[in-house]
């Protein structure tokens, strides 16, 4: 017995030892830390701009939240400034040929976070890099346009220290947008050979040449500190920047609310009615457009005027209404956003609208009428046909929902096919659906970037369709160097989308975010980055 | 015993071999994989990142591969989080959730104690029916309720304590509140039932009789016979509290492993899956060995086969 009560003592006490050394441990590194930099131990500001990030190397990133995240710590050539035009960032001044084909950017002075000199040596490293296949970048293909030297690397040159050169092998209109994504930032070619892949694990190694640099990484937090060294830094007003990385909404929006963050990407659609008005909600209509996409290869769906049926008597009004969000329903495929042949036209006023969005009443009659003229009149003989949509994401299952909903009242019955979201990418992949709710977001602000995923060769095709015609259309759009003739391509492709129903267009996206009324100077690009680094806090 | 101890070690690994093996082959059957993404990068790119983790030969190579390398003592590197290596990550998180699994644990068996034998002792007293309505509520609904119940009235009503993150104790006190919610009431309520079952017996009666003190019968006599259903409890529930609860974590924004164990299966991170299914496996198991042991320790009558 007198083992008993030993072992009994023994026991938590070890567990309660454990728990200690572990806690004191913690603290001491933290210490260790902090001593270094500031004297005070709370951040300037803390932010939600998003999850985890998986990676921070700059060409392993291809999610918008992360990309908002590494321009806290990476600048590229240029940059969108608030009211939505590309400045220079890096690049002080280009030019760019008169044939549009080579473009030449002079860097401005400027130095990387260890005190060495940003040059165009940096930058050419870092777009070979990019675009070596071994690296897999996912977003390589932006730099597709660029023209290849005959070992296949890309034709870009660092002329001297200052100068860097980009040879184009098509005059795309839209090369400077390219120039602000996050593969083009320079990277330190000395850097990344010593360390490998672990170059981008922890601050120290992390040398970058933004209005940041970083300080500490752990799995839900970045601090960052802001870099002395960087070109504009008088305009950088916050000193300690934390990131808090989350993925629950709900957790995020609570933090705001009790001003222990500034700012949040997260806002829960069951809440954005309490938002509603207030001047700390930010709608940033984005670059996207929300779809039903049907699958051409369905059985189900190969009349179409059934196509025509569910598209018509989807209620496009009440689907605002319920998204407080996107306060635009859709009349075609390409949103009000996007640029006709010269940035003062839209494209959407030129292409004008496929339908009424707001005429409810009529878009159910001519629904009704195409199912009779299907051999289908109120539904009759059809198949129960399945949705596909996204089980993460509460909003689709509120959009899925509402479709079911309408879609009963001209006999079409909907199976919603709730999947995780790799499983639904993976499904669209392998057209392993019937229909599926479907969004697409613009790379850069041209409405080819909308259009070239419908080409039967991409790998994620929402509709599946092998049409040469089509296919003959995006290929010429992509090449031609005549901007007219492109539009009147795409507008051209929009039609065959829209008029034979393959896609069902619901409402162009936009994007919530939640800033205290404290913050100024915070604003989203036209790709729906957050731009927190000219932030600035009043009392 | 030690030829038990021995027998259960063994039997151990196998079941963590097991669960290794049935892991492994699982994964394939779930659709999607590690490198697809909204924007998915185009097939040449995806086959170059299979080439380069192995994941392009035939499943029993892969395996193979596996097996071999985790005798080594060589979990991977993560797929999603190229940077990390698969130990480095269940380190980190399991530093952050062990730390407050362990805070919770003590505070589920002290307050889960107490409780239990203030009920038992107070039978059918109002404090008896109040302790029973707080650990029926506490084992009835659900954790991840409780957690966003407190977190609207603590946080955000009475914004009294922090929401996000470890940075100071004060941000400590509602995850670890949360965590020991379930076990608090569960000990509460096996302890109030065994301790009734105990007070009632006849060698109370005799030490009453004898003239002890009620803090003596209770806490030398009454209360050990009645650990014996709590210590079975205490086992897998330190097992599962080690190793991180996901809505907890995920809500207070507490980087722990039971946040990268969601993580790295919603993206496919077959490695990291296995290597936190592993380690998972293997606490519990070793929980279940350490329980039995105790038993036997505590109640010598029970016989180890």
């Amino acid at each position: 017995m007198k083992k008993v009560k030993w072992l009994c003592f023994i026991m938590p006490l070890c567990l309660l030892a454990c728990c200690l050394v572990g806690c004191l441990e913690r603290k001491g590194e933290l210490k260790n830390e902090r001593a270094e930099e500031k004297t005070k131990n709370e951040p300037d500001a803390t932010v939600i701009l998003g999850p985890q990030m998986e990676n921070m190397d700059p060409i392993a990133i291809h999610i918008d939240f992360e990309m908002s995240m590494l321009f806290l710590f990476f600048e590229g050539l240029m940059k969108f400034a608030p009211d939505g035009k590309i400045i220079p960032a890096m690049a002080e001044t280009y030019d760019v040929s008169d044939d549009g084909m080579t473009y030449t950017f002079h860097l401005r002075p400027s130095a990387w976070s260890d005190g060495k000199p940003v040059t165009a040596f940096d930058f050419a490293y870092a777009w070979q890099r990019a675009a070596t296949p071994k690296e897999a970048a996912p977003l390589a293909n932006l730099l597709d346009d660029v023209a290849r030297n005959q070992d296949g690397s890309l034709a870009v040159k660092a002329v001297d220290e200052k100068t860097f050169e980009v040879k184009l092998a098509t005059p795309i209109p839209y090369f400077l947008d390219i120039c602000t994504s996050s593969v083009t930032v320079p990277l330190r070619e000395d850097i990344i050979e010593k360390y490998g892949n672990a170059w981008s694990k922890e601050g120290s190694t992390y040398v970058c040449n933004g209005p940041f640099m970083l300080e500490k990484r752990t799995p839900t937090t970045l601090d960052a500190l802001k870099n002395e060294l960087y070109w504009d830094k008088d305009n950088i007003k916050v000193n300690w920047l934390r990131a808090n990385l989350t993925m629950d909404d709900k957790a995020a929006e609570a933090a705001f609310r009790r001003n222990e963050v500034l700012i949040s990407v997260w806002v829960p659609s069951e809440s954005l009615d309490a938002w509603y008005g207030t001047p700390e909600l930010n709608l940033v209509d984005l670059m996207g457009t929300i779809c039903v996409a049907f699958n051409s290869q369905a059985k189900e769906l190969q009349n179409p005027l059934i196509r025509k049926a569910i598209t018509l008597a989807i209620n496009r009004k009440e689907l605002v209404d319920l998204f407080k969000l996107s306060q635009q329903p859709a009349s075609g495929y390409i949103g009000f956003v996007f640029p006709d042949v010269t940035r003062d036209k839209k494209f959407r006023e030129v292409g004008g609208d496929y339908f009424n969005p707001l005429d409810v009443e009529g878009n159910l009659e001519q629904a009704k009428e195409a199912l009779v003229e299907s051999g289908h009149p109120n539904g009759k003989g059809l198949k129960t046909l399945d949705l596909m949509m996204i089980a993460e994401n509460s909003s689709h299952k509120q959009l899925a929902e509402k479709i079911q909903e309408d879609l009963t009242k001209i006999g079409i019955k909907i199976n919603m096919v709730s999947v995780d979201s790799v499983t639904s990418w993976a499904n669209i992949r392998k057209g392993n659906y019937v229909m599926t709710r479907w969004g697409w977001a613009a790379d850069f602000p041209h409405a080819l970037s909308m259009f070239t995923i419908f080409h039967s060769k991409s790998d994620s095709n929402p509709i599946h369709l092998k049409d040469l015609k089509l296919d003959g259309l995006i290929e010429r759009a992509r090449i031609t160097s005549n901007q007219e003739e492109c539009m009147d391509l795409l507008h051209e492709i929009e039609d065959i989308l829209i008029k034979n129903y393959y896609i069902s267009p619901l409402f162009y996206g936009k994007k919530a975010f939640l800033a205290s009324t404290k913050v100024k100077g915070v604003y989203a690009t036209p790709a729906g980055l957050l731009d927190v680094t000219r932030m600035q806090i009043s009392n | 015993m030690l030829k038990y101890i021995i027998r259960r070690l063994f039997l151990g690994l196998f079941t963590v071999f097991a669960v290794t093996t049935i892991t492994f082959f699982l994964l394939f059957l779930v659709p999607g994989g590690p490198f697809l993404a909204e924007k998915a990068p185009s097939e040449e790119v995806i086959a170059e990142l299979n080439a380069r983790y192995g994941l392009d030969k035939p499943r029993v190579v892969q395996y193979k591969n596996y097996m071999v390398n985790l005798l080594k003592g060589d979990f991977g590197v993560s797929l999603k989080r190229r940077e990390y290596t698969v130990k480095e990550i269940i380190m980190s998180g399991f530093v952050v959730s062990a730390r407050l699994g362990v805070l919770a644990i003590l505070i589920a068996v002290i307050f889960g104690m107490i409780g239990g034998v203030l009920a038992a002792y107070y039978h059918g007293k109002f404090l008896d029916n109040l302790l029973v309505l707080f650990s029926t509520w506490g084992v009835a609904v659900p954790s991840f309720i409780t957690t966003i119940v407190f977190l609207l009235f603590f946080c955000v009503k009475l914004s009294i304590f922090p929401i996000m993150g470890l940075f100071s104790p004060l941000h400590y006190v509602l995850p670890v509140t949360c965590l020991a919610f379930y076990p608090t009431a569960y000990i509460m309520r096996l302890v109030r039932i065994s301790m009734l079952d105990v007070l009632g017996q006849d060698y109370i009666r005799t030490a009453r009789a004898k003239g002890l003190s009620t803090f003596k019968i209770i806490f030398k006599h009454a209360l050990r016979n009645a650990l014996l259903p709590v210590i079975t409890y205490l086992g897998p529930t330190l097992a599962w509290i080690l190793i991180g609860n996901f809505v907890i974590e995920k809500v207070f924004n507490i980087p722990g492993i039971g946040m990268a164990l969601i993580s790295a299966t919603l993206g496919r991170d077959y490695p990291l899956i296995m290597g936190i299914t592993i380690f998972l496996a293997f606490i519990i198991v070793l929980m279940n060995i350490l329980v039995d042991i105790l038993y036997k320790i505590i109640d010598p009558r029970i016989r180890l086969v």
